[in-house]
């Protein structure tokens, strides 16, 4: 289906319905908003290092099938230009390419569960597809507004054979077009151990794209920000395009 | 009353004289030797609440347990020279040390010196200390002692630790494992570089390298390896305030002289003690150098007011003598002055030295008028005396208040400060009376002698500017009351702007030797000082607050002796691996190195710098900043490739020949291979760990001195100084863990709390008792209203001018709030008590004569509290700032609100 039909008829479907739709209608909706098919986009990474210095990152990445592969590409600073992450399978494979010393490493399976290049973001919270619908229950807890913009607040909560990574999740999703803004992520001990914050949301070529994404760590009191450039999902993967072949490109 | 008591002290000051002077005399000796009692103590936890739980167990630990109160030593220069220099200066404190400059016999000050690591415990129970997971990965390592295959296995350990960076580098613990590994790699390929080139390698160094590579660097040295710490266990505590003094003293003049023979370094001392002996040195000489400069000051300043020499040397000598009997009092009743209470001197000088300053006013004044000398001295204490007495009643009083409070910063502060004023008071009544007496008769002496007339010719002292200001604001007083009303409301809006600094670090002094090194410390090591303590009675309570401590949010590091002596659980699931490496190491073949294994050798070192190069790239991805320089140093970096590193060193050296690099291979693969393989099996130990077999320098550092305790150091994540919400979670989340929570965060915590409750209920009960003394003073609720406005005018424009300024209110100066109640009420009291003596619409005389009296009253206490600003310690020149806009601030609205009224009021009559 062309995807700015689906698009339409998503927000059309939920204009039009009078009823306030089921949590799993609007997790439905958010992961469809939320996995454009095909991305190529320019962005940026701030981290702060262990001696507390802020250190930002440039990088292009290209998303396929969903977000189910991506390849993401360092082109800023020089110490690490030409670093590259393969992720395959919504993160279930990663490999490394190290253009130094022109290898190739993958990394053990369970590195999705780990920090992304010290950030605040593990390399699963950067996988798409739908986990959320795969791997949680959902149910509305309530209405909120904030700044003015009327918010559903769901709650995730994980289904415990399907591995979810966070046991818990509360979203508030924008009742006016179904986007997340907010995403609290919560631990086995039911401590809100990150928070994500998605904001300067655009409509880029019909999809709702947060430009900035804040991600804190409560527990080590630190936050990542990715910023995007530049976007479109105008773009089509060439065959070939997320294997580890071309990591080395 | 105190009429008749007045004409009592001037008819004794005049008739007898002689024996006021004796008995004077007789007063100030007693309270002299009396006041040789008093000492001070350094510690911020003396501030707070006598029987404060976080006070009490601070002060247990620092009396139990030997590794809170250290002395550090800290050098730095060349990793060779500071060794070197380590090695020299450790045996040498631990003789009888002589403390230069004091005549005391040599006494041992120094128990013990950490400054190593224990490698034999180590080399003992090595792998029973690593983490299960930790094991698993490097065990593969231990199967093959020989160069080769070490070199593979090393690699293949290397890339299965690479493949879990994040959970293993997340922590700063982590990160420091990571840096003990490739330390220990760097040794190990330098020493294969330094056979490849020389032919041959030293057993020591072969086994040296072999050790860093197991065990890790055994000297505490900085990241960068160009410093390095000492820790000198005294045989005193933090407690014992002389033994601070005299224990550091003793281990400087040993270090200096052990500096002398390493130029090349440079060492000096930190840590909890030597802080505390440098806060005390300086702390005292500052208020030594503020005292001398203040009552020079204040004496140049008297001697230009009343033109006559004699005059400041009255004040300044009744000043003193009301000093000396103000601490023997003092001393008997807080024998231990803490850094706030320290500081009750310069507030008597400041505010002790007015009484004086009235009472000489108006006895020369009325001398001037040509009295006589019995009864300008009764006129003069009748026109200053009301003034004066109130004056000091009221700020007595208002220290008074301070008592309400738990902190002992306030309290003590409170009540040493009220006790020295009434002291000084009472001088200044029934002594400088007789001075002037005194002296009036010596100098009519000389002026009979000279042959002039007795009495002296009628002289004008007052300051007429001031009566003409006055009469200027009592003719226009509405002109005058709103230019103050819009003034305070401006001030006011400022004010609330003003914030507060919770960082202590710039309370502290600048510049001193021993913060200036924990700054060192701090830069190098990564090693703050603000850490907290608990407490716990068993190892098992130990490793249970450990565990609970590490997964606190704002927790970075927790270190506590179950470190060492890991759970039996932990030991239990540990132990199969260790027999593993037993196993494998046991049946391990050594064989010699075929020139057919060159390629391999290379190729694995070759692969050991890749597996470098790569941790680099992720480490500087993951922020790992530590990881990243030291990867750096190693293998260089892309953007600026070094020409020399470790490894290109060796690359080159495997052209000599195959025959030859064979031999020099073989001549380092015989040196290592034995003890490495013993080494290993040495490690490979399944015994239990239990507190029974680890060594006195591991148990002390956690353990009380009857082992009886057990001590929890916990790290914070963040700056507590700088994030005060930060140092709030800190102490919240920390005592949801114990109850027992102390540590200069708690304590700092706890202070601000308390501090800020009891400034804020000070200074309503000022306020209140304050008002009742002026109603009962004046018995008018009219005139005792009207002399506190300037007092609650000044306070506003204090605040808002502080702001004006820059200046931020902190732990020191919120003080001045409470204290210019005490302080800035006088100026009204004398003000309305003269007014209300000369009658309506006299602006004029009143501010030309009393007004000239608060001014000088002002500037003296501005003098006193302005010295204050040359001390080391910020926290005391904050204080002064605050003051002087406080004294400055209540001056001025005195001299323009009450001649405002003087002119509605008297208008009216």
């Amino acid at each position: 289906m062309n995807t700015k039909l689906f698009i339409i008829l998503i927000l059309t479907v939920s204009t039009a319905s009078a009823q306030t739709p089921t949590a799993e209608q609007i997790v439905d909706r958010v992961t469809a908003i939320m996995s454009p098919e095909n991305s190529y986009s320019k962005g940026s990474q701030t981290i702060i290092t262990s001696s507390g210095k802020e250190r930002v990152f440039e990088f292009e990445s290209w998303a396929g099938g969903k977000g189910e592969s991506s390849l993401t590409r360092y082109t800023k600073p020089a110490a690490i230009r030409g670093q590259a992450f393969l992720m395959l399978n919504n993160a279930d494979d990663i490999w490394s390419y190290f253009p130094r010393t022109k290898r190739v490493r993958k990394l053990a399976s369970h590195a999705k569960k780990q920090k992304m290049q010290g950030s605040d973001f593990t390399y699963e919270d950067m996988g798409g597809g739908d986990v959320f619908q795969k791997k949680f229950t959902s149910s509305i807890l309530g209405e909120e507004t904030k700044d003015g913009e009327l918010l559903w607040k769901i709650q995730l909560l994980g289904i415990a054979d399907q591995e979810p990574p966070y046991p818990k999740i509360i979203m508030w999703v924008r009742q006016s077009d179904y986007y997340p803004i907010i995403l609290e992520y919560y631990d086995e001990k039911d401590f809100n151990s990150k928070t994500l914050l998605l904001s300067d949301i655009q409509i880029i070529e019909s999809y709702p794209t947060a430009m900035t994404m804040v991600m804190t760590d409560n527990k080590e009191r630190s936050s990542t920000t990715m910023r995007t450039l530049e976007i479109t999902y105008a773009w089509e993967p060439p065959k070939g395009f997320f294997s580890e072949r071309n990591l080395k490109k | 009353m105190r009429a008749r008591l007045i004409k009592i002290l001037a008819d004794l000051a005049v008739n007898k004289t002689k024996l006021m002077l004796w008995i004077m005399a007789g007063v100030t000796l007693i309270t002299m030797v009396l006041s040789g009692g008093m000492s001070m103590t350094p510690k911020w936890s003396d501030m707070l609440p006598e029987g404060d739980k976080r006070t009490l167990e601070f002060d247990r630990i620092l009396e139990e347990f030997q590794s809170a109160s250290s002395i550090i030593v800290v050098a730095q220069g060349s990793e060779a020279d500071i060794k070197a220099f380590a090695d020299d200066l450790a045996p040498r404190v631990l003789d009888s040390l002589t403390i230069p400059g004091k005549d005391k016999e040599p006494a041992i000050y120094v128990r013990r010196v950490d400054y190593k690591a224990d490698l034999d415990f180590m080399k003992d129970h090595g792998f029973m200390l690593m983490k299960e997971d930790d094991l698993k990965n490097l065990k593969d390592i231990f199967q093959d002692p020989g160069l080769a295959g070490l070199l593979t296995n090393m690699n293949n350990s290397f890339e299965k630790e690479y493949i879990q960076p994040s959970e293993s580098m997340s922590t700063r613990e982590e990160e420091d494992g990571a840096l003990i590994f490739l330390n220990g790699i760097n040794d190990w390929v330098e020493a294969i570089g330094h056979t490849l080139r020389t032919g041959n390698i030293r057993t020591a160094d072969a086994e040296a390298a072999v050790d860093k590579l197991l065990v890790g660097e055994p000297y505490f040295l900085s990241y960068d390896r160009e410093a390095l710490i000492m820790n000198l266990i005294p045989t005193f505590s933090m407690m014992d305030a002389f033994m601070i003094v005299d224990g550091t003293d003793a281990v400087q003049a040993v270090l200096n002289e052990v500096l002398e023979n390493h130029p090349d370094v440079q060492a000096g001392l930190s840590g909890a003690i030597a802080v505390g002996r440098d806060e005390m040195y300086y702390s005292s000489q500052g208020l030594e150098i503020s005292m001398g400069l203040s009552f020079f000051l204040i004496g140049a300043l008297l001697y230009m007011a009343f033109r006559m020499a004699m005059a400041p040397a009255l004040a300044l000598l009744n000043l003193i003598i009301g000093l000396i009997w103000a601490a023997g009092i003092v001393a008997v009743v807080v024998p231990v002055l803490n850094i706030m209470t320290a500081m009750f001197m310069i507030i008597l000088i400041g505010l002790g030295i007015d009484f004086s300053i009235h009472i000489i006013s108006t006895f020369t004044e009325m001398r001037a008028k040509g009295l006589s000398l019995e009864a300008a001295t009764l006129a003069g204490l009748q026109k200053s005396g009301g003034g004066v007495s109130t004056g000091a009643l009221t700020t007595s009083v208002a220290f008074l208040a301070l008592m309400i409070g738990d902190s002992r910063a306030m309290s003590e502060l409170g009540l040493v400060t009220a006790i020295g004023l009434l002291a000084v008071m009472i001088s200044s009544f029934v002594l400088l009376p007789v001075f002037l007496v005194v002296r009036e008769r010596r100098y009519t002496k000389k002026r009979i002698k000279k042959g002039l007339s007795p009495e002296l010719a009628p002289r004008d002292l007052t300051l007429k500017p001031l009566g003409k200001a006055g009469i200027i604001i009592q003719d226009n007083p509405w002109l005058s009351l709103t230019a103050v009303v819009v003034v305070t409301i401006l001030l006011a809006f400022s004010a609330k702007e003003i914030t507060f600094n919770h960082n202590m670090m710039d309370l502290e002094a600048e510049g001193l030797p021993s913060i200036m090194l924990q700054d060192t410390v701090q830069e190098k090591f990564d090693l703050s000082m603000d850490f907290a303590y608990l407490v716990s009675e068993s190892v098992e309570e130990s490793r249970d607050l450990r565990k609970k401590a590490k997964e606190l949010p704002s927790v970075a590091s927790v270190e506590d002796i179950s470190i060492f002596i890991p759970s039996p659980e932990q030991q239990a699931k540990r132990a199969p691996h260790i027999e593993e490496i037993h196993a494998l190491m046991e049946i391990a073949q050594v064989t010699p190195i075929r020139p057919e294994d060159l390629d391999r050798i290379r190729t694995e070192i070759e692969r050991l710098e890749m597996n470098i190069m790569e941790f680099q790239s992720m480490a500087f991805l993951g922020g790992q900043d530590k990881v990243y320089r030291r990867c750096t140093e190693i293998v260089g970096s892309e953007e600026s490739p070094p020409d020399i590193t470790v490894f290109s060193n060796i690359y080159g050296l495997f052209d000599q020949g195959s025959s030859i690099v064979t031999a020099k291979l073989n001549a380092f693969q015989d040196a290592y291979a034995d003890y490495f393989t013993s080494s290993v099996l040495q490690m490979a130990n399944t015994s239990p760990l239990s507190l029974d077999v680890l060594p006195e320098s591991i148990v002390d550092r956690y353990a009380s001195k009857d082992r009886s305790l057990f001590l929890t150091t916990v790290l914070p994540s963040g700056n507590i100084w700088q994030d005060k919400i930060f140092m709030e979670q800190f102490g919240n989340e920390l005592e949801t863990v114990s109850e027992r929570t102390t540590g200069m965060p708690v304590i700092m915590r706890a202070l601000f709390e308390i501090i800020g409750r009891d400034g804020r209920n000070a200074a309503y009960l000022t306020l209140v008792l304050v008002y009742l003394i002026l109603l009962l003073d004046f018995r008018s609720f009219k005139y005792a209203l009207i002399a506190m406005m300037p007092l609650a005018t000044g306070a506003v424009w204090m605040v808002g001018l502080m702001q004006l300024f820059g200046f931020q209110l902190d732990m020191m100066n919120v003080m001045a709030l409470p204290l210019i109640l005490g302080i800035g009420i006088d100026d009204g009291v004398h003000v309305v008590h003269r007014w209300r003596l000369e009658g309506p619409r006299s602006a004029n005389i009143v501010l030309s004569s009393t007004g000239k009296a608060v001014l000088l009253t002002s500037l003296t206490t501005i003098l006193a509290f302005g010295s204050m600003m040359f001390s080391p310690f910020r926290g005391y020149a904050s204080l002064s700032y605050a003051l002087i806009f406080g004294v400055g601030a209540c001056f001025f609205t005195t001299i323009i609100i009450l001649p405002a009224f003087m002119g509605l009021l008297d208008k009216r009559k």
